[in-house]
């Protein structure tokens, strides 16, 4: 049963939540994306020569980066989704905005540290951290505040009948709860004074694979209600795309008991049996949907002037190629970042989708189908399939991941072209994040409600 | 529901299920170097790198990590923050035991596609044989810092 929403859905109350969370994600994505292109331009041949700071603003500015970009952007987003799907009631909107409250502070908490200029940034896996106690107490913060706000969601995942779209995010939230709970496990088993940098990959590894299960399947979410709008039904059957979105969270609830049959927390079966989880557990959903959504834009109509269709083509096109890299990776090179800036690129593109499209228009915020609309698509989309392209190459190459400066070694024509592609798909895909994060905020901040005074 | 319409998705769950106990039962593949291990003191593995770099040194510096050409057999290497010491020249078709020691964090060293855990003051032994041309590939996949990703060591092949 499609769910259509209109603005007379959601209460007051939830309106007024839901435009929280949405300014939470899209304000953090702006603050991320003015960073990118300081990145971005750092790591571009003869330019980065000409730039003033050195390479510690580039660890902390890549750092905050990738928490605004990959975590909060996405957290945020599951709070946003929190307020279309869960069942009315009183203690439902006071979870949510006691969750909002803790989710904007926990945000501004661990950006302090940051931009003051204290701690030492790590650049571990999934959720990199700047070594200071307000960094870590904005994090668990901003999580708890999300936690509240994903409670509500849980009966859902019992209540008959399913409706799509709130099934999904319903599985989104026992997700994310599967991802605290590793990271709250692996925190109790590390051993205290065990050294940062191991401490800051091991207690963020377990949760930060489960957490891609929930990226996946917030795409998968992007993709199903883009469809309804689009085409007034989703891309598959309701019976298997409930079944896509469960098996998602099947897997992510089993993860905890790795830390019961993986071995010692930090030894080499724990960390490579999570990384078989993105082999195992994450592929078959997306595929399963990504041809049930294709099928659906083949058969049409195709209409290339509509923002849903346009989201859905190219996140799937994007979210497929980046996916495909991933069967290709280096150990260490730039070849991975080309395979998950694509795929986060494509859940990327389908969150915008679902912003533009599902959440303004629930503001009574439209933003119609004019030039700037499909060209932010088209730039953040393109610009992310040439800054991966650019990175595969690099990575090919042997051009190290997470390195600036000379330490990039670009001592081949092929690297400093390459690198350079990166540079241009830099710029391209942080001009159309430009034109969505403005879109959106435009939108957001004013204070009209167009039809709704 | 039709049973026609109930296969998919019960077959996609089955699927997922079935996918789901082979990982956790850690039946979907593994990628680790098959190594001995012993307990060292960093002193008396220090004196052994130290002897087989004064016999057998070739005079060079890569990266200011000096160049050794040992002959098939035992080699002792150093990893620290960032860096595998020291770079090997090493015959084709010839067997090495390549004794690694961390000396500060836990590091590893992912050679081709499989790879240790390196943790202070105990020694892995790894055995290596190597290719006829090109270069072996050992670098650090366990982050270590912010220089972890630079961590790469060099083994090449001389006829």
């Amino acid at each position: 049963m499609p769910v259509i929403w209109t603005l007379k859905s959601l209460p007051p109350a939830r309106r007024s939540e839901l435009r929280g969370w949405a300014l939470l994600a899209v304000g953090s994505l702006a603050v991320a994306g003015t960073l990118a292109l300081l990145l971005g331009l750092s790591r571009t041949p003869r330019v980065q020569d000409w730039l003033p700071w050195g390479p510690h603003f580039f660890y902390r500015a890549l750092v905050t980066h990738v928490v605004l970009s990959f975590e909060v952007w996405f957290l945020a987003a599951l709070g946003a989704l929190s307020v279309l799907a869960a069942p009315p009631g009183v203690w439902g909107d006071r979870l949510g905005r006691l969750g909002l409250l803790l989710g904007g502070a926990g945000v501004v908490l661990l950006l302090i540290p940051a931009l003051a200029d204290q701690g030492e940034p790590s650049l571990n896996n999934y959720v990199p951290v700047v070594g200071h106690p307000l960094f870590y107490i904005g994090l668990g913060v901003h999580a708890l505040g999300v936690a509240l706000a994903s409670l509500r969601l849980l009966p859902l995942l019992w209540l008959r009948p399913r409706v799509t779209v709130p099934f999904g995010i319903a599985c989104g939230g026992a997700i994310y709860f599967a991802a605290l709970a590793c990271f709250g496990i692996a925190w109790g088993l590390i051993p205290a004074g065990t050294e940062a940098d191991l401490f800051n990959e091991r207690v963020f590894w377990g949760g930060g694979h489960v957490l891609q299960l929930l990226n996946t399947l917030i795409l998968m979410i992007a993709w199903q209600a883009l469809a309804e709008r689009e085409f007034g039904r989703g891309p598959l059957p309701a019976a298997l795309t409930h079944a896509a979105f469960a098996a998602l969270a099947l897997f992510a609830l089993a993860s905890p008991l790795i830390y019961l049959v993986g071995g010692d927390v930090l030894g080499l079966s724990h960390r490579q049996i999570f990384t078989r989880l993105l082999w195992v557990g994450l592929p078959l959903p997306p595929l399963v949907m990504g041809a049930g959504v294709a099928w659906q834009l083949l058969k049409g109509p195709r209409d290339w002037r509509s923002p849903a269709f346009i989201a859905q083509a190219l996140s799937l096109v994007v979210f497929a190629i980046g996916g495909f890299a991933g069967f290709f990776l280096g150990v260490a090179d730039t070849r991975t970042p080309s395979h998950y800036h694509a795929v986060i690129g494509g859940v990327q593109l389908g969150l915008m989708g679902v912003v533009l499209v599902v959440i303004l228009p629930l503001l009574g915020r439209e933003i119609g189908q004019g030039r700037a609309v499909r060209l932010q698509f088209h730039l953040y989309g393109w610009g992310q399939l040439v800054h991966a392209l650019g990175f595969f190459l690099a990575g090919a190459a042997g051009v190290p991941r997470k390195t600036t400066g000379i330490d990039q070694g670009l001592d081949t024509l092929w690297k400093k072209v390459s690198m350079g592609v990166v540079g241009m798909g830099t710029g391209l895909a942080v001009l159309g994040g430009v034109i969505f994060v403005w879109m959106a905020l435009v939108r957001l901040l004013g204070r009209r409600e167009a039809g709704h005074e | 529901m039709s049973n026609h319409n109930r296969f998919a998705p019960v077959a996609l769950l089955l699927a997922t299920l079935i996918m789901l106990v082979g990982w956790l039962s850690d039946r979907t593949g593994g990628d680790q170097l098959a190594a001995e291990s012993y307990a060292a003191d960093p002193a008396v593995f220090m004196t052994r790198f130290d002897s087989m770099v004064a016999a057998h040194a070739t005079g060079r510096n890569l990266d200011n990590t000096p160049v050794v050409r040992p002959p098939p057999g035992d080699v002792h290497m150093r990893v620290k923050r960032w860096e595998f010491s020291p770079a090997l020249e090493l015959e084709p078709g010839k067997t090495y035991r390549l004794h690694l020691l961390s000396e500060d964090v836990v590091h590893s060293a992912a050679i081709g596609e499989a790879e240790v855990l390196l943790e202070p003051g105990m020694v892995k032994v790894v055995t290596l044989v190597v290719p006829g041309n090109g270069r072996v590939r050992i670098q650090c996949a366990e982050y270590c810092g912010l220089g972890h990703t630079k961590m790469i060591g060099s083994i090449e092949v001389i006829q």
